[in-house]
């Protein structure tokens, strides 16, 4: 593959996926810049692990790996701890951002709707319609089965509408 | 407007903009172009799609020849196996890969991905319909069902760049597919709401999104076409290949009418006359020149007739209760899938003798509801009609 094709392809790649991964990093750090930055640092590092020799067989998972990796690494540095501590005490990068996220989507009421659900109910549907993420794919970024996860989308896409049209309670 | 799709616009809005986007593509291409050695870069369709060495290749083409040659029966036969079956296995892993390795050309790849994905659904209808379905095949089937639906999008987005005729006309049967099955899934749904595993609502609403997604993007590159003479060609040519299909399905729903109920009737000439009337707003659109409106207007009648003939079929399929034929076999109890599923993974070597013994298998079913065992041996004889057992008959509503 020449230079103008392997810069072709890896653009791409950028094209596709440029987006879904802006708003994987955004709805865990709620910062647009720093969202920015660890788009740019996911591609980045991916050309760089190419340059090493090495392959890459799901180059779409293995963005969104690195972009998760770089999200700890922002809250360790902000928060001065690890994050799983954080998780043990209860911190949930999406779950704390709900506000910062429906500001930024212009409060409508269905971002309201979503900021009432569940924790773990609003991610798979941020995963989902967001970050365009498959069914499978969420399962294998959570550890979990993906009969779990196609389950959960659906309670929370039936409590999303409840909530959208009757409001809480 | 659904929350769901609120939620996606929504989502939409929040991106990169273009001049974000534009000065992270010029920091990508500025390390791109310091590196000395270049990496291969991987597609964005890695993991997509089957690749052969061209070793596999040559044996696989000699298997296809085994095949034709002495077990086509056998292959037959197991075009109506659905999961749980004996032959469901052969189905997938001889039947399909045949299909998707004979696909030489980007439209006859994206009708090969959308008919495996149309029949991972019929195959849910069935088990659903049966009582049969529980949630462990239901998401298997689910799974398989978006690979193959994936597949079909990829193909059919490669078509648009290419040729954007056949792109309309894949897109559109892509559609019609989906379409179609959601309207019998929700009609089976209903008949056994208390009996359905929950993952076939997702796979509902699966079903409605990826319409909705291809039907979008086709209204987009629909654009390219106005004021074009190929646009003014292409849509001559769809309406003529529509015409002739409107023509067969009138002749059809004329035939599937006697026997049935009035309602069904008056439902099929509702059909009919909403066929004809896109085909005639398709005719005067291009008349005046707006062959993008005409061609939205042909993708339409074309879509009337895909749904009817599918409604049409489910009808007959689950809306009597099946008898089975006095000298058919009696359908196998649930097997032990791995056996059957490793008997024919190791057929699929390459080594043409391994290929070959897949001709004469013979597998041991388990009943392991009952412990009972029976030997089932696949013989080589004439493909016989599948009938689906449908216990209770499910009323599948042919209204457009």
């Amino acid at each position: 593959m020449d230079s103008k094709a392997t810069e072709t392809a890896f653009l791409e790649l950028h094209t596709r996926y440029a987006d879904p991964l802006f708003r994987h990093a955004y709805f865990r750090v709620s910062d647009r810049d720093i969202a920015r930055d660890i788009t740019q640092e996911s591609f980045l590092r991916m050309w760089e692990y190419l340059s090493a020799g090495n392959q890459v067989d799901n180059p779409k998972a293995f963005l969104f790996r690195v972009a998760g990796n770089l999200v700890i690494d922002h809250y360790r540095k902000k928060k001065g701890t690890s994050l799983e501590t954080l998780q043990e005490d209860g911190f949930d990068p999406i779950g704390d951002d709900a506000e910062g996220i429906t500001d930024a989507a212009e409060g409508t009421h269905v971002m309201k709707a979503l900021s009432g659900l569940p924790a773990k109910e609003r991610e798979v549907l941020m995963m989902r319609y967001g970050e365009e993420l498959s069914v499978s794919e969420i399962a294998a970024i959570l550890g979990e089965s993906a009969n779990a996860i196609s389950v959960r989308i659906h309670r929370a896409t039936k409590r999303l509408r409840d909530l959208f049209d009757h409001g809480p309670n | 407007m659904d929350p769901i799709k609120q939620l996606k616009t929504h989502f939409r809005t929040l991106r990169l903009s273009d001049e974000e986007r534009g000065a992270m593509r010029d920091v990508l291409l500025t390390r791109m172009r310091a590196t000395q050695a270049l990496p291969r870069i991987p597609s964005p369709y890695a993991g997509v799609f089957m690749t052969l060495t061209f070793k596999r290749m040559t044996a696989f083409v000699a298997f296809l020849a085994v095949i034709t040659a002495g077990t086509g029966s056998v292959a037959a036969a197991a075009e109506g196996a659905v999961p749980g079956d004996t032959m469901y296995a052969v189905k997938v892993h001889f039947n399909e890969r045949v299909a998707t390795l004979t696909a030489l050309t980007p439209s006859s790849r994206a009708a090969v991905a959308t008919s495996h994905a149309e029949r991972r659904l019929e195959e849910a209808e069935v088990l659903v319909a049966r009582g049969e379905l529980n949630e462990t095949v239901a998401m298997e089937l689910s799974e398989r069902f978006s690979k193959s639906a994936e597949e079909a999008i990829i193909h059919i987005d490669g078509l648009t760049n290419k040729d954007l005729e056949e792109a309309t006309i894949a897109s559109v049967e892509f559609e019609t597919v989906l379409s179609a099955h959601g309207r019998i899934l929700d009609d089976i749904v209903t008949a056994r709401a208390d009996e359905v595993p929950e993952v076939v609502a997702v796979l509902r609403a699966d079903l409605a999104e990826r319409a909705e997604t291809i039907a979008r993007k086709r209204d987009e590159s629909r654009l390219a076409f106005v004021d074009e003479e190929d646009g003014r060609q292409a849509s001559e040519r769809i309406f003529a290949s529509v015409s002739r299909d409107a023509q067969d399905a009138a002749e059809n729903l004329a035939r599937e009418s006697k026997g049935l109920e009035p309602e069904d009737v008056l439902a099929l000439e509702s059909r009919a006359s909403a066929i004809a009337i896109a085909l005639d707003e398709g005719r005067a659109k291009y008349e005046r020149g707006a062959y993008g409106d005409a061609l939205a207007e042909f993708e339409r009648a074309k879509s009337y007739i895909g749904i009817g003939e599918r409604l049409l079929e489910a009808k007959a399929r689950f809306d009597e209760p099946g008898e089975m034929p006095e000298d058919e076999m009696p359908i196998e109890e649930p097997v032990e899938q791995t056996i059957a599923t490793t008997m024919v993974e190791d057929a699929l070597a390459p080594e043409v003798d391994t290929m070959m013994m897949a001709t004469e298998m013979r597998v041991m079913a388990t009943n392991t509801a009952t412990d009972t065992a029976t030997t089932t041996e696949l013989k080589k004889e004439a493909p016989r009609e599948f009938v689906p057992r449908v216990p209770r008959p499910i009323r599948i509503n042919l209204t457009p």
